[in-house]
């Protein structure tokens, strides 16, 4: 009888191909990289917006919270600060609405 | 059709083919549905644990941001963005504390991250503060949220004080009640307040500074002292809060004195001890007060003086002595402009004024006429510098005068200009630039280049002269004489007097201008200076030399000045200081006046401090000592116009040689106690307590051969009356001795001594100690020692205040909870006197409690001595607890107790409690971050 | 009997039973597709923004400090000119970090918004820039009725 090992290659090497594609698409998982959370918190937390306007409430004029409203406006905030320390401050992410923005 | 196939054994393959078939897919349907499971479950647990990692770090990221910014009050939301599901699973997010730790969990099922988040416990100068962590959200919330709160409960609190003026006043009379706060600055909201007096009566308001007049008619509710009926000790309260909290309050007491008869009312010491703020937080800071008041009636019923001024008018008197000195660092005004040269070029740079000053350059001001010196306004006034070095030369055009430089190959590049003027009043300045025949620069500024010093010459006395010398860095008038006999004027007479037919005088003369041509070199200090009424003088050298010269004709002390001023009148002396170059110099300058117008000076300031009540007599020495009648018999030394008295220290002029024991004796013979005729009437001092005030500029130089005062004889040799004369001293502490233990309305006299010179060494320095009494606040003998004109009338003051004192040798013994086992912490402790006074603080930290004591020699009847103690609340007290800070049975104040002559009582022991020196440890407010 | 067809047979299906399982395996696991998002080296970029404003936001700095720089603007021709000392230190504090940057001045002249943008740092961004602000309490003759100008600082690499 001959032999013959078409079928056996056959099956071997489908074998092979699934076990190939069942580890890539184990490590394809690993593409997800954390870190993209936190690093667009970073990014997105306007601390230093606040504490601009935290030094900015120390002396309040009327005609220069007004443009600075209007310049934060363009820029997507809310922004607002009343004398002593008043502070208010509003984007997409975060409202920060402080009486006394000292530490 | 073949049967079904067969084995040979018999086994049929087609049933063997489908056992195995049935089998096979058993296990592959089982399979099936595990694998699934496997599978996925493999790969989503990598996929939370990333995500998960993820989103924890964001609230790390953002928890970090919330404690950099940590508004004291305030509120932060940030959204937080998450997956509603990962691998079709729900998560949580959770905010939570372990063991002091803050951490951020997410979690699902058997996965779980971890991120810490730090201690939760900072150190502020506020207090500790402690973050409150909490929160946990599922993630298919629609909208989560990391909150940052703090709310603050009492942002200050008003620290009230009351006080009344005068604090000890008479029944029926009306006091000032004073209210303010400590910490005005502080105060950012309306603040009410309360008075409550010991009658009941409230007074409200809420202003930040009150006065108002109390008519003490009611003292209903006050303490009467048992040793004495008719004083009362009258206790007010205030009360102050936040008006719409209606919390956060402090409050304190004050005592009032009532006397019905302030005539024989005793001197009293009274205390306050409280504790602000009262309620505290752990961490936070608060203070102990305990304040020590005198309370007594002054020279009005109490023990009045007679005071004796005894002083010398030797020849050297008539010397000059330091009235002030003057130092002021002098920055000019420079103005400044930069400019860019981009290529070569001619270059004109003009600094002018069109502005004139005759009031203060003007040809009479210059003294001299020549070259040089600036009338009206003149270029040599404006000095200009291109990149720190002077340039230019002088520019007249028109109406305008200055400096112009030239530079017609100017290179390239960047060139500071920098301009000053001697303006001391305002003008205009021009600064203009033209570069290749463009103008770049035009400017026109106001500027002003002038500094002040002034001082004033007090009314009261006649001065013979005022000279101001040591000036440096004036102009100066280069003289050309064609005949150098005339440098100077002749001398002109300021006063002139025979004494033993001896003649004293002092003259005074100043440089003459030369009679050719005179050249006026700039200095780098233009000084004028302004008299009382407006008239004003600058000031130059002559000959590099200043331009006066006094003299008197007793020794060598001769002055050269800047400016004379004869028979100057009082009131205020302004020095206008204007400097010329552009660099910082040093203005300094002393004003000199006689010796004897400086004594003159401190007796009559010593005489405004007296009352009423108080009688006054003087008498003076020299080579023989005489008593000055100013009163008529029986009382002819004595008298309580001390306006009459003013007016002959007034008339003290400096005479021979100095005879102390001279002085001595016929200043106490002034006393009308001597059964002397026509001198003769202890009642008319009746209820004064004697002083002799002795001044001398020098050591004893003469003696009165075979004098006898009260018993002393030891005057046995001659003095000539050049030198230290020591027979003259003996005899001087002999009578002093007898003085000090002889009585007057049960009284010893009391003598008090005042040095005032450089020319005194160590033995006359010494003499003079051994000649005092000891002072009746501090027990050292009543010495003193003074060089200028301010350091005697301080003396006398001193003096003054020495005889004021309302309780002696006071021990305050401060007795605190504070120590290894006690909530407390100590910080520090400071104690001042409004009197400075000097006050020593000895603190002594002992296992169970840490106890301050005090030791003061006097404290006077107005004066009053705080200590403040700052102490901390450590941090792992237990919150919502009251603690004692005082430790009651364990303070007290110990003084000697005085009546109302002065003379010294028992002594007592206070026991120091207070009701209000209760501490409130709270919560505070502390802030949250938590996950919603 | 021949063994081979049901031998055959049994092969076969074993490997597409194999190939079928690796194929739904594929399809059906759930693995989660995030948006790729490379602005990690950004954020230090944007910190150092911050870092460089608040730097030159000094009240003692003179001409260098932004309040100076504003009150020392010079124009002309729509074109911007700060302080020599001012664009020399910016130039050397990018030069040193390796960035480019731009800055620009935002202002409110009544109704209007209007920008300018300062000579030395004018460039063209590359689109993967990041931006800064700090509002500054000054006013210049070039920027008509600003009392507080916003300074726009667009920083790349």
């Amino acid at each position: 009888m001959e032999m013959n090992e078409k079928g056996q290659m056959i099956l071997i090497f489908a074998a092979a191909v699934v076990v190939i594609i069942l580890s890539l698409s184990y490590i394809y998982t690993q593409n997800i990289i954390a870190g993209i959370e936190s690093s667009r918190a970073m990014l997105a937390f306007p601390k230093e917006e606040i504490r601009n306007l935290c030094e900015l409430s120390v002396n309040v004029n009327d005609q220069i919270l007004q443009q600075v409203r209007i310049l934060c406006a363009k820029n997507g905030w809310v922004c607002n600060y009343g004398p002593a320390y008043r502070v208010e401050f509003k984007n997409a992410e975060v409202e920060y609405d402080a009486h006394d923005c000292r530490r | 059709m073949p049967m079904i196939v067969e084995d040979r054994k018999g086994v049929s393959l087609l049933v063997e083919y489908l056992i195995l078939m049935g089998i096979i897919s058993v296990f592959v349907v089982l399979m099936s549905l595990q694998l699934h499971e496997t599978l996925a479950e493999s790969q989503i647990s990598r996929v939370m644990v990333n995500h998960f990692t993820d989103v924890v770090s964001q609230i790390s990221a953002v928890y970090t941001d919330y404690i950099l910014l940590l508004p004291s009050e305030g509120q932060i939301v940030t959204k937080v963005s998450m997956m509603p599901e990962v691998g079709d699973r729900y998560y949580y997010l959770n905010l939570s504390l372990h063991d002091g730790v803050a951490y951020v969990s997410a979690f699902s099922h058997n996965i779980r991250t971890y991120a810490g988040l730090g201690y939760n416990k900072f150190l502020s100068s506020k207090g500790t503060i402690e973050i409150g962590v909490s929160g946990e959200v599922i993630s298919s919330k629609e909208r989560s949220e990391i909150v940052y709160k703090k709310e603050e409960t009492c942002p200050f609190v008003p620290k009230i004080r009351l006080s009344f003026n005068p604090a000890s006043a008479e029944f029926g009379n009306t006091t000032n009640m004073i209210i303010g706060f400590e910490n005005q600055n502080e105060i950012t909201k309306p603040v009410s307040w309360r008075v409550t007096l010991w009658n009941g009566t409230g007074i409200p308001g809420n202003q930040s500074y009150y006065v108002s007049s109390i008519k003490l008619t009611d003292i209903s509710g006050c303490l009467q002292k048992e040793n004495n009926p008719n004083d009362y000790l009258c206790i007010a309260s205030a009360y102050a809060w936040i008006s719409e909290i209606d919390n956060c309050s402090s409050s304190v007491n004050q005592t009032l004195l009532v006397s019905t008869k302030p005539v024989e009312s005793n001197p009293y010491l009274v205390y306050e001890k409280w504790v602000e703020p009262s309620n505290v937080s752990r961490g936070e800071k608060f203070h102990v007060y305990l304040r020590l008041e005198g309370r007594g009636f002054f020279v009005e019923g109490v023990a009045n003086l007679s005071v004796v001024h005894v002083i010398d008018v030797s020849g050297s008197m008539i010397w000059p002595t330091i009235f002030k000195n003057f130092s002021l660092n002098v920055n000019p005004n420079v103005i400044r402009e930069e400019i860019n040269l981009t290529q070569n070029g001619k270059l004109e740079i003009y600094a002018y004024t069109t502005s004139r000053l005759p009031s203060w350059y003007n040809s009479s001001m210059c003294k001299c006429s020549g070259t040089g010196c600036p009338s009206g306004y003149d270029s040599s006034l404006i000095r200009l510098y291109l990149n720190g070095q002077e340039v230019g030369s002088a520019y007249t055009s028109g109406s305008a005068v200055g400096k112009i430089y030239t530079n017609n190959n100017a290179q390239a590049g960047n060139y500071t200009i920098e301009v000053v003027a001697a303006a001391p009043e305002q003008i205009d300045i021009t600064l203009r630039v033209v570069f290749r025949n463009n103008e770049i620069l035009n400017k026109t500024v106001p500027y002003l280049n002038r500094q002040e010093v002034s001082f004033e010459l007090p009314s009261g006395v006649s001065y013979k002269f005022l000279a101001i010398s040591g000036i440096q860095y004036l102009p100066n008038w280069d003289m050309n004489y064609r005949n150098v006999a005339k440098e100077w004027s002749s001398s002109n007479p300021i006063e002139s007097y025979t004494v033993s037919g001896q003649e004293r005088y002092w003259d005074y003369r100043w440089r003459q201008c030369g009679d050719r041509t005179n050249t006026f070199q700039q200095g780098s200090l233009n000084v004028w200076l302004i008299l009382p009424y407006g008239s004003k003088e600058f000031l130059m050298k002559g000959e590099n030399q200043p331009w006066y010269q006094g003299w008197n004709n007793y020794g060598t002390n001769g002055i050269n000045a800047d400016a004379f001023i004869v028979n100057p009148s009082p009131g205020e002396y302004k020095f206008v200081v204007v400097p010329t170059t552009k660099n910082p110099t040093t203005f300094t300058a002393t004003a000199l006046i006689k010796r004897i117008d400086a004594a003159k000076l401190a007796g009559i300031t010593f005489n405004s401090m007296l009352g009423e009540k108080d009688f006054v007599g003087i008498a003076n020495f020299s080579t023989d000592g005489k008593r000055i009648a100013v009163n008529s018999s029986p009382l002819r030394f004595m008298t309580t116009d001390k306006s009459y008295v003013n007016s002959i220290i007034n008339q003290q002029r400096a005479e021979l040689a100095t005879d102390h024991a001279d002085g001595l004796y016929y200043g106490s013979r002034i006393f009308p106690i001597w059964n002397e005729a026509g001198n003769n009437c202890t009642d008319c001092i009746a209820g004064t307590r004697p002083l002799i005030i002795m001044l001398t500029d020098g050591e004893p130089t003469i003696c009165n051969l075979g004098a006898n005062y009260y018993g002393c004889n030891l005057c046995n040799q001659d003095c000539s009356g050049g030198s230290w004369c020591e027979p003259c001293k003996n005899q001087a502490l002999c009578i002093a001795n007898y003085l000090k233990n002889a009585t007057i309305n049960d009284f010893n006299i009391s003598i008090c001594t005042i040095g005032f010179s450089t020319d005194i060494g160590g033995r006359g320095q010494q003499f003079l100690r051994e000649m005092a009494s000891p002072r009746p606040d501090t027990g050292e003998p009543c010495y003193f020692f003074a060089t200028t004109s301010e350091e005697l009338v301080e003396a006398y003051r001193t003096i003054f205040n020495a005889f004021q004192i309302a309780a002696k040798r006071i021990i305050v013994r401060e007795s605190l909870n504070v120590s290894v086992a006690s909530p407390f912490e100590f910080l520090g402790a400071e104690v001042k006197s409004n009197k400075g006074t000097p006050v020593s603080m000895n603190v002594e930290v002992e296992s169970n409690r840490t106890v301050i004591t005090l030791n003061i020699s006097s404290i006077q009847k107005d004066e009053v001595i705080e200590l403040v103690v700052t102490l901390k609340v450590k941090d792992d007290v237990p919150t919502g607890t009251h603690h004692d800070v005082n430790i009651d049975n364990d303070s007290f104040i110990e003084y000697t107790a005085l009546d109302n002559r002065g003379n010294e009582l028992d002594r007592v022991r206070l026991p120091l409690t207070s009701d209000r020196d209760r501490i409130r440890i709270e919560e505070g407010d502390q802030p949250e971050i938590i996950i919603r | 009997m021949d063994l081979k067809a049901q031998t055959f047979t049994l092969e076969g299906v074993a490997a597409s039973l194999l190939i079928l399982i690796a194929t739904y395996t594929i399809f059906q696991s759930t693995v989660v597709m995030s948006p790729s998002w490379s602005e990690f080296n950004n954020i230090q970029l944007k910190q150092l923004g911050y870092d460089i404003l608040r730097v030159l936001d000094n009240p003692e700095g003179g001409n260098s400090s932004l309040r100076g720089f504003i009150d020392n603007l010079t124009c002309s021709d729509g074109r911007y000119f700060a302080p020599a000392e001012f664009s020399s230190n910016l130039s050397a504090i990018l030069d040193s970090l390796h960035t480019s940057g731009r800055v620009e001045l935002i202002w409110v002249n009544e109704s209007r918004i209007e920008t300018a943008v300062l000579s030395n740092f004018s460039k063209i961004p590359t689109p993967n820039t990041v931006r800064v602000s700090r509002f500054v309490v000054s006013s210049n003759d070039c920027l008509p009725n600003a009392m507080v100008v916003e300074v726009r600082l667009t920083l790349w690499r």
